[in-house]
């Protein structure tokens, strides 16, 4: 039946359309890497959340909770001076982020530029 | 058969049961927040739980819900026996100020889960005044409870599902009138429903809306309007009494007062909220539609089959004013929600606020279902996979940052991250429990699906 073979080619191009649309939703955008991360790091197996912070820092240089992944990092492993790096790059890009400045307690020291 | 349908409804309870709500979002404990307060302390502010929840707002020196109080006040009973049992029982329930999660998590199931659960009854029944088989009747019941949004929705506690189920029944008391006759109780009811569903979300008042004009639309309806207005008088007087008390104006609302959009909200009132209906807002309205990041047809793809068989529907005898309804329904309350800021609702799936349209959008999946076998067999895949992923993942819903949540739950799921459930706390491991809950799932599933056909009742005819 011409009909029916016309229904079919209509059903399975609206399921290609889907499956493109799909598809398109099913690569990294922002913060999803962040978030595995975190996870990795609720079951202390900092050097995979480490890989995924990187990850995510590469998508998006400016965020200030990527660069609070590191400092947590670092800090776990009591590499205190690219810990205060990595807070200095998240207090320029904002210093009055609540997170960040509760990371300052660590460093009585510490400085930065605006 | 009624047996059948019973133990099926036990079995989507037991199904939105298994899940602990994390407790964590700010609908959530905002909610709790003011159950706490009045039963443990009979004040209407949540200063003492201030801290549990980011969703306040601040009035007159005092803390408050900053959104619908409807459900933390229908939580009253039920925190209170839950209170009362703990007590007797020696259980420990945290101390005043402390978040107690296990009560959210009862909450939750009384007030969301099981409504859900008992609402496939509803479901059921409607489909069968429209002679659907019952073979596709169970289909078009394991569709909305497993794989639409309300699966997570139902695990969750948060105010739409309940209101989505409130919405559908008041349709089925207006649709059930219409066919056997009004009743005065029955047109009371839907008036306390409606106005009880206003007190609980804001934003169902458009769809009740479209309700009433239906009923109105009925033979010497408008003889009976004064009914439903009356019906409607508790909750209403409920709704003022509670913003005069709590933010000295009738028609200020938690939302005027905001702590996370003070600028937005800004002591607006509650007609202004909705004038945001006269400003469409493309990026948003695509934001609901079809995006990747809170997208109701990337989610829920069998949403796209009423929309294939509009002809089909238009052409069914005896229904045409319903489906005039349903598409009415559907298509105002995306709009209206693409209109709105918060259109994305920071955590969750697909957009919160759509919630409530998905039993009239089911309905009319079902109805089309057979139509495309091939796009319906596929998109009830993708719609159940998506679904389930979200719901088996850490967190139940996706954070509001996250833009591109599938990606995101896959990714989770596959690295061995599942949400909290009640077999954790035998000490089963999250994979180990997740993977029997989907095999129990699934044959449930498969069963329900496959169920014999009684000989009595006829296909679906257009």
């Amino acid at each position: 039946m011409p009909g029916n073979k016309a229904k079919i080619i209509f059903e399975f191009c609206v399921i290609l359309i889907y499956v493109i649309l799909l598809l398109n939703g099913l690569t990294p955008s922002f913060h999803e890497n962040y978030y595995i991360s975190l996870l990795y790091m609720k079951r202390n197996d900092y050097e995979t959340a480490k890989k995924y912070a990187e990850e995510e820092l590469k998508r998006s240089p400016r965020d200030v909770d990527t660069h609070l992944l590191f400092v947590k990092y670092y800090l776990v492993h009591k590499d205190m001076k690219s810990a205060q790096d990595y807070l200095k790059k998240a207090m320029q890009l904002d210093s009055t982020h609540k997170e960040a400045r509760s990371f300052l307690k660590y460093f009585p020291s510490f400085a930065y530029e605006k | 058969m009624k047996n059948k349908l019973h133990v099926f409804v036990l079995f989507v309870f037991l199904s939105y049961a298994f899940f602990i709500s994390s407790g964590a979002s700010g609908n959530a404990t905002r909610t709790a927040a003011l159950t706490w307060s009045i039963v443990n302390l009979g004040v209407l502010h949540i200063d003492a739980y201030q801290n549990v929840t980011v969703d306040k707002a601040f009035y007159g020196g005092h803390y408050y819900n900053a959104g619908e109080p409807g459900v933390s006040f229908l939580g009253v009973p039920v925190y209170f026996i839950y209170k009362s049992i703990g007590q007797f029982m020696n259980f420990p329930l945290g101390e005043t100020g402390a978040p107690d999660l296990f009560s959210i998590y009862v909450l939750r199931i009384f007030l969301i889960s099981l409504p859900s659960a008992l609402f496939c009854v509803v479901l059921h029944d409607h489909l069968k005044q429209l002679s659907v088989s019952e073979r596709l009747r169970y289909r078009a019941l394991l569709l909305y409870a497993f794989c639409s949004p309300a699966f997570v929705y139902a695990t969750l506690f948060y105010r739409h599902q309940l209101s989505a189920v409130i919405t559908f029944y008041v349709f089925y008391l207006f649709f059930t009138m219409k066919k056997y006759g009004y009743e005065t109780h029955k047109i009371f009811l839907a008036g306390l429903l409606s106005s009880l569903n206003f007190f609980s979300d804001y934003a169902s008042v458009i769809p009740h809306g479209i309700l009433f004009l239906y009923f109105l639309a009925g033979k010497d309806a408008w003889k009976r309007a004064w009914v439903y207005f009356s019906g409607a008088v508790p909750f209403i007087v409920c709704f003022l009494g509670y913003n005069a008390v709590c933010f000295g104006n009738m028609f200020h609302t938690g939302d005027s007062y905001s702590l996370i959009t003070p600028e937005e909200a800004a002591g607006k009132n509650i007609f202004q909220f909705f004038l945001t209906f006269w400003k469409p807002d493309a990026r948003a309205f695509y934001g609901v539609t079809f995006s990747p990041y809170r997208g109701l047809f990337y989610f829920l793809p069998l949403a796209i089959l009423p929309f294939l068989g509009i002809k089909q529907l238009a052409g069914r005898r005896g229904y045409r004013q319903e489906v005039l309804l349903f598409f009415a329904i559907i298509l105002i309350h995306v709009y209206f929600v693409s209109t709105i800021a918060d259109w994305m609702g920071a955590l969750g799936f697909i957009s919160r606020h759509l919630v409530i349209i998905l039993p009239f959008l089911i309905s009319l999946t079902a109805l089309t279902y057979s139509r495309y076998p091939i796009a319906s067999l596929a998109f009830t895949f993708f719609s159940f996979c998506s679904a389930l992923l979200v719901n088996i993942s850490p967190y139940g819903e996706v954070p509001g940052e996250v833009r591109s949540p599938a990606f995101f739950v896959v990714k989770a799921v596959t690295s061995g991250f599942y949400r909290e459930n009640l077999f954790n706390w035998l000490h089963v491991s999250g994979h180990t429990s997740t993977c029997a809950y989907v095999f129990v799932l699934l044959s449930g599933i498969l069963f329900f699906a496959n169920l014999k056909e009684r000989k009595t009742v006829h296909e679906e005819a257009p």
